[in-house]
């Protein structure tokens, strides 16, 4: 079958098969080099995309729901103002995250930031546990979470950079 | 292993839904496709798939005074986001034990509820707070307690060329709930249970309790609910004793491990030993 979707921005067509997954079309035609078929249950979050505005598992997301998706990658969300936020707040923090990790913590860290409301240490938890990570201690993802809140606030506030 | 997929219809009406299931009887509705594509199951079969995720009417949610209607491809996420109704408060317990909040952006109530060969943790939380659901099929839609899902062998039996329309949960108040679910939690029915129990206490007695436990099976002991309705608080502990072997019983009954069959006889005992406390 025919499938077409936005991918960090540019139109993608393609031919699939209708039971390929989102995780395995990625990878196959090099499309994103940052997400990891892993698991391929949906349980360690290693190939974290943006679909269409919320943080959902590639291995979860079978081609032929494709159609018309907007699919946003840790490569679309390099070459956004939210990513030198994250990076800002990581390095403030000390987090250094591993080349598994770091794509889907950082892509759900970008939705954090897209949210309207001030989020709840609830809601934060519960949106970092998508993602396994066994590389740093959760508790400190959890301190950069609030801290890129913090200083997207002042972003807004004219305080960024200060 | 991937599954195998023959053709997939993705309708945008549910007269185009129908019209497909009318075609292809044999058709496996789906929603976020997040219990079939890790189901082993259905890696070896020749599939064709009813894709219900771009029928508005499905992604509807309706209120009134007495009741709310959850269109069935309303992601998990999306009834967990509806702003405080605490009389969902347990199916929204039940929800949170499901997967990660990834895989509830994607996971579909309906998809939860129509498990074909284990129930899904929202199911005992529905069926505890008495929920009915409207089935669509050539025939027409039928409303019908959640519990005719549930088949003769205690398995669930979604009727074959029909589809979940919606879901109507009464909006009544549970005072006390409480939602254990045990297990590995990544395959759904994958030895995963759940137990929900609601109560409701007046005048220090117990005007109304549920307790279903589903997994494979679906458990619910009527007679034990029955027996508790109108017991004054606190319970002798000769009578939680009691619950908890009746219970135990049902759930052995029912093919339970022995093991997780004690857990969730302990945790029934656990609640009626805090409702006692609760009321005194």
């Amino acid at each position: 079958m025919n499938i077409q979707f936005i991918l960090n921005g540019d139109d993608i067509q393609m031919t699939v098969d209708p039971a390929d997954r989102l995780a395995d079309l990625l990878k196959r035609k090099s499309l994103a080099d940052s997400v990891h078929v892993n698991c391929g249950l949906g349980s360690c979050g290693r190939c974290m995309v943006i679909c269409n505005g919320r943080p959902a598992n590639a291995c979860m997301i079978p081609a032929f729901q494709l159609r018309n998706a907007e699919i946003i990658t840790y490569e679309g969300l390099v070459q956004t103002p939210e990513f030198l936020l994250i990076e800002k707040a990581c390095a403030q923090h000390g987090l250094e995250l591993c080349q598994f990790c770091k794509p889907s913590v950082y892509l759900l860290l970008a939705v954090l930031l897209e949210q309207h409301n001030r989020p709840s240490g609830d809601d934060i938890r519960q949106l970092l546990s998508a993602v396994n990570c066994r590389c740093s201690a959760s508790e400190d993802i959890f301190t950069v979470a609030a801290a890129v809140y913090h200083l997207k606030e002042g972003r807004f506030n004219g305080h960024a950079g200060k | 292993m991937a599954m195998r997929v023959n053709e997939v219809a993705s309708p945008k009406t549910l007269a185009e839904a129908v019209a497909f299931l009318r075609r292809h009887p044999q058709a496996l509705p789906c929603g976020g496709c997040t219990r079939l594509l890790p189901d082993p199951a259905f890696a070896q079969k020749n599939l064709s798939l009813l894709s219900l995720g771009w029928i508005k009417e499905l992604q509807a949610i309706n209120r009134t005074d007495r009741y709310i209607d959850l269109g069935s491809c309303v992601s998990l996420n999306g009834v967990l986001a509806l702003p405080n109704i605490p009389a969902l408060d347990p199916l929204k317990k039940a929800l949170l034990t499901i997967g990660s909040a990834s895989i509830r952006n994607r996971a579909t109530l309906g998809g939860n509820i129509c498990g074909r060969d284990s129930f899904g943790s929202a199911f005992p939380a529905l069926s505890a707070m008495e929920a009915t659901v409207e089935l669509r099929s050539a025939a027409g839609t039928q409303w019908l307690s959640i519990h005719d899902l549930v088949g003769q062998d205690n398995l669930p039996a979604i009727p074959a060329g029909s589809f979940l329309d919606r879901v109507r949960v009464p909006l009544r108040d549970w005072e006390h709930n409480c939602i254990v679910r045990k297990g590995p939690g990544l395959l759904p029915g994958d030895t995963n249970i759940t137990l929900t129990i609601v109560a409701n206490i007046e005048k220090d007695a117990i005007s109304e309790i549920h307790i279903v436990l589903t997994g494979r099976q679906l458990v619910r002991n009527r007679a034990l609910e029955m027996r508790l309705t109108g017991k004054k608080l606190p319970l002798p502990a000769k009578e939680s004793e009691n619950c908890h072997h009746d219970f135990l019983e049902s759930a052995v009954e029912a093919g339970l491990p022995a093991g997780q069959a004690i857990a969730v006889a302990d945790s029934v005992r656990a609640f009626l030993v805090d409702l006692s406390g609760g009321a005194s």
